[in-house]
């Protein structure tokens, strides 16, 4: 009798400890699912090769940007939150000049542990790590480095044409046809932000945002683009 | 091994075919994307953001915060006062390359000399004119008043 009481209590605190250790056992990320649900509900509109110029006419046709570089370009904590529950990032309805938001079907939270590991392994090898310079510790060194790379974006180039992003005042203002780079910093990282500057057709191969190249008067030293990378991953930081 | 039994002349009529394929899959492929656009296509694509879609200034970007506002191009007081190398260069180079706003972005990186030469005669038609020396000189004039 007192066995048979010794041997259960012995396979109820086995079974215990087991189903404890399964709870506490961090949920581990399984980026091939993730891959599987991205090919299904992401892919149609988001591609993953990397593409040359097309004609606009099929630029039109095209539903969403390409994403190959999404573990290079996003915050992993950034995709966890906005794919949860996304908000606007164009200022305009896709592949419009009408000013408005777009609908971005939100992915349910127990998707999206898998969904982002996988897109975290989508990067551009090329991209090189440290371009940019991270902002000084000092107040007086932070705001006299922030003032001057403002002077890069809203006068030298006026990246605010078509770009929402917070002035001085920390007023929102721009224009619309771009992305909105409020709230850039906890969206973008820093080394993809120098990347683009550097080679934007890379990635945006027909080119709607008119980053100066060889060919402008204007033109952007590596130095600039550093600072440049700092300032928008820096936006409204004081 | 196949090399092995590759004669000499098998080599170069195997070379012959293969440029052959390779220069009609480029040439099929390559000036398709960059032809097909017409100018209203690139017009609306790169320009009418701030432009406006029919030419008049009135894009989505011109807002009140912009310290130079986009030119209307139907205006007669505005193109006729550009020389057509005027036009060209600001749209290649950005307005700074001619004393204009830097938010007249430079396209040279992304347009080729024909498109925008495309667009050059887009915009003479939006405007219905041509280069007006005594317009230019009249708008220098009024220019160098303001300045005093
Ligand atoms: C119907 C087409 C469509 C589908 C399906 C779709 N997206 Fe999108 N996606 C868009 C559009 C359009 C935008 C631009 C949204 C905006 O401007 O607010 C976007 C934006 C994004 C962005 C921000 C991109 C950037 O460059 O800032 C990410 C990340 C993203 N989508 C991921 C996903 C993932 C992951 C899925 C699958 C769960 C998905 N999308 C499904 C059309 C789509
Ligand atoms: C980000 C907004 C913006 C975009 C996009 C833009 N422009 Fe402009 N453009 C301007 C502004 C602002 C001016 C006025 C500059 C000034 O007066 O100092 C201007 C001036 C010009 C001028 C000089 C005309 C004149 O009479 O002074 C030409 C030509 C021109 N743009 C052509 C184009 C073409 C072609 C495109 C598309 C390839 C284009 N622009 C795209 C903002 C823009």
């Amino acid at each position: 009798m007192w066995l048979i009481i010794h041997k259960n209590l012995i396979s109820l605190l086995l079974a215990l400890t087991f189903s404890l250790l399964f709870f506490i056992q961090p949920v581990r990320a399984d980026i091939k699912k993730g891959e599987a649900f991205y090919k299904q509900n992401c892919l149609s509109c988001h591609s993953l090769s990397r593409t040359t110029k097309v004609s606009l006419e099929e630029a039109k046709a095209l539903k969403g940007m390409p994403l190959w570089f999404a573990g290079s370009k996003f915050k992993k904590g950034w995709l966890e939150k906005w794919l949860a529950a996304p908000k606007p990032i164009l200022g305009v309805k896709w592949g419009t000049l009408t000013k408005g938001a777009n609908d971005h079907p939100a992915v349910d939270a127990s998707k999206i542990p898998d969904l982002v590991s996988y897109l975290m392994t989508l990067v551009d090898a090329e991209i090189k790590k440290g371009a940019t310079e991270p902002l000084p510790e000092s107040r007086g060194k932070r705001k006299s480095m922030l003032g001057k790379t403002r002077q890069l974006f809203e006068k030298h180039q006026g990246c605010y044409a078509c770009h929402q992003y917070i002035n001085r005042l920390d007023k929102t203002i721009g224009g619309f046809s771009g992305p909105s780079l409020v709230g850039a910093d906890k969206r973008l990282n820093p080394d993809w932000v120098y990347a683009f500057l550097k080679s934007p057709r890379r990635y945006y191969p027909n080119g709607g945002c008119p980053i100066p190249g060889e060919s402008a008067f204007n033109k952007f030293t590596d130095e600039n683009r550093a600072a440049l990378a700092t300032y928008i991953t820096n936006m409204g930081v004081k | 091994m196949m090399t092995k039994h590759l004669t000499l002349s098998n080599y170069i009529k195997l070379q012959l075919i293969l440029s052959v394929a390779c220069f009609c899959l480029v040439i099929t492929f390559l000036p398709a994307s960059a032809a097909q656009d017409n100018g209203d296509a690139l017009y609306q694509y790169y320009c009418a953001q701030c432009h406006g879609e029919k030419g008049d200034g009135k894009g989505i970007n011109a807002t009140e915060d912009l310290p130079t506002q986009p030119k209307d191009f139907t205006s007669p007081k505005n193109l006729p006062v550009f020389t057509d190398e005027q036009i060209v260069n600001t749209i290649k180079q950005g307005g700074p390359k001619e004393q204009l706003s830097f938010i007249m972005p430079p396209w040279g990186d992304i347009l080729s000399d024909e498109q925008i030469d495309v667009l050059k005669k887009l915009l003479r038609k939006i405007c219905k004119c041509q280069y007006d020396p005594a317009a230019a000189a009249a708008a220098a004039a009024e220019a160098a008043k303001q300045k005093q």
